[in-house]
């Protein structure tokens, strides 16, 4: 039986297939190369943790990578890699999405779920929230199953004392046998010391590895054939009720046993009918998901696995007991907050009136960055006179080159006056929402509102990040549960105004006609998208899924943090939507040098001209506002020629621009990441969709409009 | 079992899905207080005081559990 399940084992290890890392990692394929040439010994070390505990905060502060941040749970959905040297190491750092056991319920947790338990991991590090040490242990049981060498790092350890939770850490190492650190990841406090812990158990576990081989196959022949006897010896602690520190300490030690042995027992009984599984204990945790070739044994599994965690909860609730030590319980500000934040009518009326703040805000600052911006940019202009550059190109035989400056001067101009300063304030606006915890509370608010709309309030944190870009908000979809949950968001989200939209809102609607016109273009947005969801609703007839949800505590935003996460997604703006921008900017520029705009526009006339009423010119921006929405303003003042729209368009044909390119196809870059998370099928019901719902909403708009202007 | 604000309940046992309520802290013998409900009396707001942990969580999904409403003795002699 032995030789039956090295043969599977070595099967499995054959078909594993080693992460390629993250492609955007120039830092590690340079580090690649040094160990290559330096010849540095290899290792792969898995920072693991629950959702919300200071992962990515703790791998930040190893490397210079930069991953995003939040507070709440599920910020990271899919795995950083990167490389660091230590020692005479190269060490592939892996940031995995939060996992709260190995009983993964979404995508995000199924990633981690699936690295750990197929991928080689050499060493892991479960980074705890130490404020909520009591029931971080239920993933560090599952991981001791895993047989990896472990670190603990207690992350946050200023925050669970100024709470009054201490926790008595070298108790916690004698009781588990692993090392636990405690660290502050947001000052990088010990957590480097943990990298050199968890470095030199590997080399503990490499170090014996030879000699102890043999013992260790003794023991698992000696534990088959007393499986039902440990259980039953087990159980008999757990009757007993409290234990002393030995009494725990063995039963930690055969618990692990108990699960290592489970592996033997049900290849021998039932010839392995898991299928595809190199973790038979992990596997085991989602018995209910995995495909069995006989259902026959279900029953038997649930029934194995339901006993084992009645033991590990038991052992969880006995060292829980014996580390924490809990200080006088004092009202939290959390409590005292929540009253107000969570109460059933100030609550929404905190709510709106917090959307409104930073909507308006996000005007005022960018109105004002805007015009700083603009006369930065013009006296630079100025003092490189481009305009006798021009000038002279054109008196030398040279007015090829003209559209090329012309283009690369509006582009940038677009990019800087136009674009940024709406985009940095809604970014940090949105930063520090996530950031204070209060986006999780808006889970809660908006639950009762979504589920008439067959979604659960989780599916909050997507529409929200929406409002910032549409491409992370769909790849937040793996946080939710249901498949049906997340195509249905997966093809509406694109119709909620992201910040590239947002900007078109500001400076059309909102600089010509006031905040109140733009805040009503939002409230229109989210009129269309209820009523959209209503009919797909009402034809589909989904069913609501159900939420369940850590909400954390409130925290202050750090102005680093802040700084951070603003600066990541203007970075993604500049390397991303600028050059493209500009490039767009250039085209078009060739384009009218040769003519060739005024075909393009012809051909589009029959929807803008004829359906919409509106200019010609505004063709060719619709088109690069397929590319990123952006374009469709910078270009707009490019094909108009001026930045006074009010000038050539009436008030009328600005709204309904707006509300067209606020509603029609996706931006490529949207498109991309729908294929990938909800597939071509459905992205291109999306697609249809939108456009269909641009055109439609934009006639009855300018029918309405036709009334009142 | 009809909850109430502010009232302290415990989980006697759990009918499905062990290992999810598990993961958030939800585990028989376990005492939760019922901190807030939605205006719709949908969606509860729930704190599980052993661990520290809040939780969000659907109507419906109480019915997977079979709970005991505790009074301020139980509370005082549990504590």
């Amino acid at each position: 039986m032995r030789n039956i399940r090295l043969n599977l084992l070595k099967k499995q290890e054959n078909k594993r297939e080693l992460p390629t890392g993250c492609e955007k990692c120039n830092v590690s394929n340079l580090n690649q190369k040094l160990a290559n040439y330096k010849g540095y010994k290899k290792l792969r070390i898995a920072i693991v943790g629950q959702p919300n505990s200071g992962k990515s905060t703790f791998f930040n502060s190893l490397t210079n990578f930069k991953v995003n941040t939040a507070n709440y749970a599920g910020t990271t959905v899919n795995y950083h890699i990167t490389s660091v040297i230590i020692k005479n190491y190269e060490i592939d750092l892996i940031d995995l999405p939060g996992i709260y056991s190995f009983g993964y319920s979404d995508l995000a947790e199924k990633v981690t779920f699936e690295i750990l338990t197929k991928e080689r991991i050499d060493g892991i590090i479960q980074v705890i929230e130490s404020p909520a040490f009591a029931h971080s242990l239920v993933l560090t049981m599952d991981l001791l199953t895993l047989d990896i060498p472990l670190v603990i790092a207690l992350n946050m350890i200023d925050e669970s004392r100024s709470k009054g939770i201490f926790i008595n850490s070298e108790l916690l190492e004698n009781l588990l046998n692993v090392p636990v650190i405690e660290t502050i990841a947001t000052k990088g406090y010990n957590c480097y010391k943990s990298v050199l812990k968890i470095i030199s158990e590997i080399e503990k576990l490499h170090n014996r590895d030879f000699k102890n081989n043999c013992d260790i196959n003794n023991n698992v022949n000696s534990l088959n054939n007393n499986l039902d006897n440990n259980l039953n010896n087990l159980e008999n602690y757990v009757n007993k009720g409290a234990l002393k520190i030995e009494e725990l300490k063995y039963l930690v030690k055969e618990y692990k046993n108990i699960w290592r042995n489970l592996i033997e027992d049900v290849f021998r009984s039932t010839n392995c009918h898991i299928k595809d599984c190199k973790l038979m204990p992990a596997c085991l945790m989602n018995i209910e998901k995995m495909e069995l070739e006989n259902q026959n044994y279900l029953n038997y599994y649930i029934k194995l696995r339901n006993e084992l965690l009645k033991i590990k909860s038991f052992i969880i609730k006995n060292i829980n007991d014996f580390v924490i030590i809990y200080d006088k319980p004092k009202p939290t500000v959390d409590d005292i907050l929540d009253k107000v934040i969570l109460h059933n009518i100030w609550g929404y009326v905190l709510l709106s009136l917090i959307l409104l703040i930073t909507f308006v805000l996000v005007f005022f600052v960018g109105n004002k960055l805007g015009d700083i911006v603009e006369g930065i940019t013009d006296g630079f202009w100025n003092f490189l006179r481009i305009s006798s550059i021009i000038d002279f190109l054109n008196n030398n035989s040279l007015s090829f080159i003209t559209p090329l400056i012309k283009g690369l001067v509006d582009g940038i101009n677009g990019g800087f006056g136009i674009v940024l300063p709406y985009l940095i304030p809604l970014v940090l606006f949105i930063s520090i929402l996530e950031d204070s915890g209060y986006i999780p509370r808006m889970v809660y608010l908006f639950d009762n509102i979504l589920r008439k709309f067959g979604f659960s309030g989780r599916s909050i944190l997507a529409f929200i990040l929406g409002y910032g870009c549409n491409v992370t908000a769909i790849m937040t979809l793996r946080n939710l549960t249901t498949f049906s949950e997340r195509v249905l968001a997966g093809i509406v989200i694109p119709l909620i105004p992201c910040s590239a939209r947002t900007v078109v809102i500001m400076a059309l609607v909102t600089a010509y006609l006031g905040p109140i016109w733009g805040v009503s273009m939002y409230l229109f947005s989210l009129f269309i998208l209820s009523i959209v969801l209503l009919i797909i609703q009402r034809f589909s007839n989904l069913r609501y899924p159900t939420l369940i949800m850590h909400i954390p505590s409130y925290r202050f935003p750090t102005l680093k943090s802040l700084v951070l996460k603003t600066y990541l997604k203007i970075k993604s703006f500049f390397y991303n939507a600028l050059p493209v921008l500009i490039l767009g900017t250039i085209l078009l520029n060739y384009l009218a040098y040769f003519n060739l705009q005024d075909v393009i526009n012809k051909s589009l006339s029959l929807l803008t001209v004829n359906l919409l009423n509106l200019p010609e010119v505004v063709g060719l921006p619709l088109i690069f506002g397929v590319l990123a929405k952006e374009y469709a303003l910078a270009l707009l003042y490019a094909a108009l020629q001026t930045e006074n729209v009010l000038s050539v368009m009436t008030i009328s044909q600005v709204l309904v621009f707006t509300v067209f390119v606020m509603l029609y196809t996706p931006c490529i870059s949207t498109v991309a990441t729908q294929i990938k998370e909800i597939g071509a099928k459905y992205t291109f019901y999306s697609v249809i969709l939108s456009l269909f719902i641009a055109v439609f909403v934009s006639t009855i708009v300018k029918f309405v409009l036709s009334f009142i202007f | 079992m009809e909850l109430k604000e502010n009232n302290f309940y415990k989980i006697l046992s759990i009918k499905n899905n062990e290992v999810l309520y598990m993961n958030y802290g939800i585990i028989e013998g376990v005492i939760i207080k019922v901190k807030s409900i939605s205006l719709d009396g949908n969606t509860i707001y729930i704190e599980v005081p052993e661990l520290g942990r809040k939780l969000a969580l659907s109507k419906e999904l109480i019915n997977d559990f079979e709970v005991l409403e505790l009074n301020n003795s139980e509370l005082n002699n549990i504590e």
